[in-house]
């Protein structure tokens, strides 16, 4: 059963018909469940050896053998600030990572070589859905994006139904120095809803503005317990961010810290899977919804 | 606020990318679901879902520039009358086949058209095309190119009066925007806030009793 709108692509695009080759296996990622394997990788050097991962040699020596149309562009890269012991946070970057690979998007979760081992992730590798995590040895941003590029690149031939590279960045690399942080198109920040954690953001929102000046940068609410909390915390937000960058900031949904979430933080199993009838796990689909679309928005023209 | 106004051609993934923007302010309910999606034999610049689960369509023209002759809004109305027509007969195909985007099929597709400026015919036009067609599904919107920040901005014409073209359920004498009004400033923005969650999302379901408590069922294990 097709799923969504690529599924009908053909409807619209007669140029883009099926290649006669096309892997009729190609389910969507909500069928390939729990798809646990591999060798742990590490993107080494940027991502020429088909070998680094297992899931996306497969990909690449398939689309290798077809003569359909070539590649679309890149796929997103979406940057996510947080900090090196910020459990939270990454629990919820790696949640999204997988709630939108339920959609059917590829996704791959980046993150530094210096987080290998710590708290912050679970095991790399091809995880639930298909969402794979890889370390980089990048030592600033410019490094991380570059893999990250490559890899956007890369998933792009075998993203029939697009997707995001998902990149933890640490807040220290966008702040320092005086330079323009030019590899970042698209950032997501995830801010609590106190007045402590708007400010923060805030502050964040307005250094990262100043320095690149086409930055789009989006805001999910965490933590809260009402729409109406995160509506009022965003409008706070945005107002402050109009006024101090004349900038939009762009709405991501919310997101509920609730038990939930740190359970599936111990055990180290995405909430959607673990509790998937929990407020979690429907404002996590939620999010990762808007983010599918904004992604996939950009992809399919 | 805009500092300047845009000089030079535009190219159309700018003026794609500043369209949504303006979007995300002015229509936080509509989601994008697809850019330069190819109508009947032109891309659509983005095709997007409203608040009733209506697909709209949506085109953007870009300015004119010296040599190119000025149509007055005239081609982009009839590109935007053949999306109509297009769509209308695919929203079931595509509801069936995708419905976790949330299309309604008893909505019907809208159309949104923004140009620099639109001929008076063109407006007259439209009236009267949107008055057939039915409430809101046509609707022509001006804006002006600014420069912010060095990157492009839109500023979308405001509206003397008549329910916002943003809004589901416009009617079709507002679906042509009031092309005379004058001063160049986005109308005041509601919030921009985004989700498809509602209150009862975020609570937490009771367990499931289902006579397990009650007397003389069965006690689990």
């Amino acid at each position: 059963m097709p799923r969504d709108l690529a599924d009908v692509l053909h409807y619209f695009l007669p140029e883009l018909e099926e290649t006669p080759d096309a892997d009729p296996t190609d389910t969507p990622r909500a069928d390939r469940e729990d798809a646990t394997t591999s060798p742990a990788p590490s993107v080494e050097v940027p991502v020429d050896d088909p070998t680094t991962t297992a899931g996306r040699g497969r990909s690449a020596s398939r689309n290798d053998a077809r003569t359909g149309p070539a590649a679309g562009p890149p796929l997103p890269v979406l940057g996510l600030p947080i900090g090196d012991r910020d459990v939270v946070r990454a629990a919820l970057a790696w949640n999204l990572a997988v709630e939108t690979a339920r959609l059917g998007a590829s996704t791959i979760l980046l993150a530094p070589e210096t987080d290998r081992g710590s708290p912050l992730w679970p095991e790399p590798g091809v995880g639930p859905l298909g969402c794979e995590l890889l370390f980089c040895p990048a030592k600033d941003l410019a490094s991380l994006y570059e893999t990250a590029s490559e890899l956007a690149t890369r998933m792009a031939t075998d993203a029939r139904r697009g997707g995001i590279v998902f990149v933890r960045v640490p807040p220290d690399w966008l702040v320092e120095g005086d330079g323009p942080v030019e590899p970042i198109r698209w950032l997501l920040l995830l801010s609590g809803a106190r007045a402590r954690d708007l400010e923060e953001t805030a502050s964040l929102a307005r250094t990262l503005y100043a320095r690149h000046s086409v930055l789009e940068l989006g805001v999910t609410l965490h933590g809260v317990e009402s729409i109406g909390e995160a509506r009022d915390a965003y409008d706070a937000l945005a107002r402050r961010t109009e006024a101090e960058s004349a900038r939009t900031l762009i709405s991501y949904g919310l997101l509920v810290d609730d038990l939930h979430v740190y359970r599936a933080i111990a055990a180290q199993r995405p909430v959607g899977l673990a509790h998937p009838q929990s407020p979690a796990a429907r404002a996590l689909m939620d999010v990762a919804r808007l983010l599918y679309e904004d992604a996939r928005s950009r992809v399919l023209g | 606020m805009a500092e300047l106004e845009w000089r030079g051609p535009i190219e159309p993934a700018s003026l794609r990318r500043a369209l949504r923007l303006a979007l995300r302010r002015l229509a936080p309910g509509w989601r994008v679901i697809a850019e330069g999606f190819l109508g009947q034999s032109t891309p659509i610049d983005l095709l997007a879902i409203g608040e009733a689960g209506e697909l709209i369509c949506i085109r953007a023209q870009p300015p004119i520039e010296g040599g190119q002759r000025d149509e007055g809004g005239a081609r982009l109305l009839a590109q935007g009358l053949s999306d109509l027509g297009w769509i209308a007969p695919r929203v079931a195909d595509l509801r069936k086949l995708a419905p976790e985007l949330g299309m309604s099929e008893l909505a019907q597709p809208r159309c949104q058209l923004l140009a620099p400026t639109f001929d008076a015919e063109v407006v007259a036009a439209a009236d009267q095309v949107g008055s057939v067609l039915g409430e809101g599904r046509l609707a022509l919107t001006r804006y002006r190119p600014a420069r912010q920040q060095g990157q492009l901005a839109l500023l979308l014409e405001p509206r003397k009066s008549g329910p916002s073209p943003w809004a589901p359920g416009a009617t079709s004498s507002a679906a042509v925007a009031d092309l005379d009004a004058s001063p160049l400033t986005d109308p005041p923005s509601p919030s921009a806030f985004r989700t498809g969650l509602r209150e009862v999302d975020l609570r937490t379901e009771p367990p499931l009793s289902h006579g397990w408590d009650a007397p003389g069922a069965p006690v689990a294990s």
